[in-house]
């Protein structure tokens, strides 16, 4: 149990390890997607929680009847099983996703350590804040012995070594630096990675869009962290839309923009500046100003508030690889939906499309409708997280 | 081979009023421009992203390359065996900047560092005060900021002596000893911000140790950063050491190792000061256009010193504003202006604020 493990190093342990027996309940029992939805209620009851729209989309996905659904497509598929221990290493980048991560497999049972990074940001204290309580009220208890959260440097090499030889499953949430580099730290431990991945848009506007509503969920899609969740879109692939529906729907964006929070600031516009340079001077990206002639001023994007974008003539999967989120869009007019940038590492195509039937043709993850690509999915980047979570003690 | 007129280098250094100085700042620049277009990919990618055509331009319209894609890239317009020196900034965090020159270019930019310098101090050596340690220069591989500056300012002094042992703590032998000897003397004393701060002032406060100089000079530079931390200001930092070390005039400066040879002193009234080579720019962060006199907006440095790297105009990350032109109290012609410290979580670029 976890009150083996022992360190010569110093880490933080956020929620400990609790020494008391294991519940051993089998995967998605009863008690357990109780004690997981209450986690859900007792976020919904508490008001000050509505200035994170990302806590209230966790708790929103584990509400009761959200998992009873799951719970019933597991049945169907249930092999007999022991909950085993899983160690999840949770991005920087994304507050909530490791706790989607965590939440599952408790749902499974299985016992859990999370290693948070120091660069986490404010929506992961808020979160490990709430856990914290959660696990010690009467609801929370039952599930209590199997969450605990650690902090430590990734340098510690030796804790995460020891932490991996402890667990039968570690999940890994990218950069794809960090994956090569824990890979090597004990490598025998049977591991689910997610790797570096980018998401763009699809957008088909006309004269009768409601560009208000989709300026909205465009940026529900890439405000929330930045732009740095993988699912956000960094691109947007503007088929068949004429220029002045564009120029409109900016006007949208701006508008939009002053009724909401965001996190964007002097620092992001920064980069926004950078990233286009950098994309410029490594693969000779061209700005398309749709006038072909010679213009007045060197490259550089266009900011709607602290949005910025600017349109390219190509972009490249490698290109789209390389962005850095900060809140850049970068736009490209495309005649049919073959010009996207599929690829391996193409994850999420966030879509609203007007009139055609779309059908992306090339290696992409997930298509899903603009406004939802920040919603969790238990089939994650094309990993089932329940069935994964139900068998981590299977061989293979 | 990029061609300078052999006047260029003559200009009074803070006495060309602002047409001129312009006019000179336009031709030359653009020159630039041309040359590293020719023979910089990158650049030429840069200028060719927008269809941008720099001719008949003026220099404020021309790119301003971001001081980052120097951690990038290895920005080049010269042939590899023509390469004579790479600087490397001493950041910290995350990768360096690497500055490619070629020997005419670290030539010029020697040769501008002196003629700055003498215009504040005069064509005497004086004996010198080093706040460093020697190793700091002896080890550096490559050519850290910090090595360079020292290396650099050591042509202004005779007598050197360095203040810090080998572990940067305060060799108190070493620096009595040159007091006693100098301290009737016009003293040059050098060293980075938070190092004179922290290691030599903050340590001779401490031993409750003061000394009476009688014409001292202190040039510090490298950043605010930590100093800020510590809630030390320009105004603090020169009370403390005058209450410390007696009559010494303390000029900050500012200044990159993407432009070595370019520093902008502070002058008596507190303002940093362009040089005649070179000038500064603030841009409005959201569209890049360029602000006005007394909006803080983001630094461009311009510079026409080296030839053999695209970084005639660089885009900072470093916030600004600049006061006047030509009308500074002081008398120095060129503009005049502050720094208010980096973009606020933008990467850390640390120049020679890397000491904690």
């Amino acid at each position: 149990m976890t009150h083996s493990l022992k360190f010569s190093e110093q880490v933080n342990w956020h929620i400990k390890p609790v020494s008391t027996s294991l519940p051993e309940l089998f995967p998605w029992h009863i008690k357990l997607i109780e004690a997981v939805s209450g986690f859900s209620g007792f976020i919904l009851k508490q008001a000050e929680l509505r200035q994170y729209p990302e806590i209230i989309a966790l708790a929103f996905w584990f509400r009761k009847a959200h998992l009873d659904k799951l719970a019933t497509e597991f049945e169907s598929q249930r092999q007999s099983n022991s909950p085993g221990r899983v160690f999840h290493i949770a991005p920087a980048n994304v507050d909530t996703v490791f706790l989607y991560s965590v939440l599952l497999s408790v749902l499974s049972g299985n016992q859990n350590i999370v290693r948070v990074s120091e660069r986490s940001g404010d929506v992961s204290w808020v979160l490990i804040e709430l856990l914290k309580h959660y696990l010690n009220t009467e609801s929370g208890k039952v599930i209590k012995p199997l969450i605990s959260v650690v902090q430590y440097s990734a340098q510690q090499i030796g804790v995460t070594e020891q932490f991996s030889l402890w667990c039968d499953l570690r999940v890994v949430w990218g950069g794809d630096n960090a994956i090569n580099a824990i890979s090597d730290i004990a490598p025998t431990t049977k591991q689910v990675c997610f790797p570096d991945r980018y998401s763009v848009a699809l957008l088909e506007l006309d004269e009768k869009s409601d560009l208000q509503q989709i300026a909205k969920a465009l940026l529900t899609d890439v405000i929330p962290f930045n732009q740095q969740a993988c699912s956000s879109p960094k691109a947007i692939y503007w088929l068949n839309t004429k220029q002045s529906i564009q120029t409109a729907f900016w006007q949208s964006v701006k508008a939009e923009l002053s009724k909401m929070d965001h996190q964007l600031g002097l620092s992001n516009k920064v980069e926004q500046h950078i990233l286009l340079q950098k994309l410029a001077a490594a693969y000779a990206i061209k700005l398309d100003d749709n006038s072909g002639n010679k213009i007045a001023s060197f490259a550089k994007i266009q900011s709607i508030g602290p949005i910025g974008h600017c349109k390219v003539k190509s972009l490249t999967d490698i290109m789209l690889a390389e962005h850095t989120g900060n809140g850049l869009l970068i736009e490209l007019d495309i005649g049919s939906v073959d010009e996207i940038a599929y690829s391996d590492k193409l994850q999420t195509i966030s879509y609203l499309c007007s009139q055609s039937e779309l059908k992306p043709n090339g290696k992409y993850k997930r298509l899903i409708s603009l406004g939802k690509a920040l919603e969790f999915d238990s089939v994650w980047d094309g990993v089932d997280l329940v069935k994964i979570f139900s068998r981590v003690n299977c061989q293979n | 081979m990029f061609e300078y007129s052999s006047e260029l280098f003559n200009l009074p250094v803070y006495g060309l009023a602002k047409a001129e100085k312009q006019a000179m700042l336009d031709r030359v620049l653009v020159q630039l421009s041309h040359h590293h277009y020719q023979h910089c990919n990158q650049y030429k990618n840069l200028t060719d992203c927008s269809h941008f055509d720099f001719s008949d331009k003026k220099a404020q319209d021309l790119l301003p390359l971001a001081a980052r894609l120097f951690k990038d890239f290895s920005l080049s317009s010269i042939e590899s065996d023509a390469e004579f020196r790479q600087m490397r900034s001493s950041g910290t965090s995350g990768q360096a900047s690497k500055i490619i020159l070629d020997a005419e270019s670290a030539k010029r930019q020697s040769k501008v560092l002196v003629k700055i310098l003498q215009a504040w101090l005069g064509k005497q050596r004086r004996p010198m005060l080093l706040i460093d340690s020697a190793s700091t220069v002896k080890t550096a591989g490559g050519m850290s900021a910090r090595a360079a500056g020292l290396q650099g300012l050591s042509f202004f002094g005779r007598n050197h002596c360095y203040a810090l042992n080998d572990d940067m703590q305060l060799d108190l032998d070493k620096v009595s000893e040159f007091f006693n000897q100098f301290s009737q003397q016009p003293i040059l004393i050098f060293g980075f911000t938070f190092i004179v701060w922290q290691q030599f002032i903050q340590a001779l406060a401490k031993k409750g140790l003061k000394f009476n100089l009688d014409n001292a000079i202190l040039i510090h530079g490298g950043g605010w950063k930590k100093m800020q931390q510590e809630a030390v200001d320009d105004e603090l930092f020169k009370q403390t050491i005058r209450a410390q070390l007696g009559n010494v005039s303390v000029h900050d400066y500012y200044g990159m190792v993407e432009q070595t040879g370019t520093i902008y002193m502070q002058c008596e009234h507190g303002y940093l000061h362009t040089p005649v080579w070179s000038d500064i720019l603030i841009r409005n962060s959201d569209d890049l256009s360029v602000a006005s006199f007394g909006e803080i907006g983001l630094i461009q440095v311009n510079s026409v010193l080296a030839s053999s790297y695209p970084g005639h105009c660089i885009l900072t990350e470093d916030l600004g504003q600049i006061i006047g032109e030509d009308d500074c109290q002081c008398g120095r012609l060129g503009k005049y202006f502050k720094v208010h410290g980096r973009v606020p979580k933008a990467q850390v670029r640390g120049c020679s604020d890397t000491f904690a």
